[in-house]
């Protein structure tokens, strides 16, 4: 979780994905299979994981599937469903991200430096070692 | 999808760039075409289309006179997520009809 403009994921597509996640999708594989279900996560890779889950193959036979994991390189299609306004989530999620990484530095926005660490660790710590 | 002030053409990216916002014609492996509207793309070409028809061609081979028989499907998708790696090539529609 970096800071805005330090994302990977901003430098790619791949946000938006990450932006529909808990929304109900369509994603097509490269081997012709249809998976309808809610986006539970993506990465940066694109790799989903997919809950709830109906899959179907090309002649339209379905079947049911709690929880899926999905190799991004498999992906080909994504259908974005027509009621998101995506700039509208993509942006959400930007500022989520900008809370919960500012929350982790303790709100204020600075790494703790190697000093303050070599202060904390006692001089017998070596004999554990 | 960040805006650009230089709006040089300098790499073959930027002529993709070019057609944001304009109805393009992808050219995809397994024998698909697309004809939408651009609406973002990034480097790995992953590409956002809107108002898509998806044209899937197909060859069948009759097993009594061996000819060939071209089929293609078409549908219609609202908004379409592209993976980059499919994609061999982009360019404005072409007019044929």
């Amino acid at each position: 979780m970096g800071k805005r403009g330090e994302r990977q994921s901003e430098r790619t597509l791949v946000c938006v994905i990450q932006a529909l996640m808990g929304l109900e999708l369509l994603v097509e594989l490269r081997n012709d299979l249809s998976i309808r279900g809610f986006l539970d996560d993506c990465d940066n890779a694109m790799n989903v994981i997919i809950k709830d889950a109906m899959i179907e193959d090309v002649e339209g036979c379905q079947k049911h599937m709690p929880l899926i994991f999905v190799r991004g390189s498999n992906i080909r299609f994504v259908h974005i469903p027509d009621n998101v306004n995506i700039m509208q989530a993509v942006e959400e999620r930007r500022l989520v991200l900008d809370r919960a990484a500012l929350a982790y530095m303790g709100g204020k926005g600075l790494a703790p430096t190697p000093k303050v660490l070599e202060t904390q660790i006692p001089d017998t710590a070596d004999a554990a070692i | 999808m960040a805006t650009e002030d230089d709006s040089a053409v300098k790499e073959p990216l930027d002529l993709i760039r070019l057609s944001l916002d304009e109805r393009i014609y992808v050219k995809l492996r397994s024998d698909r075409e697309l004809r939408g509207k651009l609406h973002a793309y990034d480097q790995h070409l992953n590409m956002i289309l809107g108002d898509v028809e998806e044209v899937v061609t197909s060859v069948e081979i009759d097993d009594e006179t061996y000819e060939e028989i071209v089929k293609t499907s078409k549908r219609h998708v609202q908004y379409l997520f592209v993976r980059g790696d499919g994609v061999i090539l982009v360019s404005p529609p072409l007019r044929t009809s």
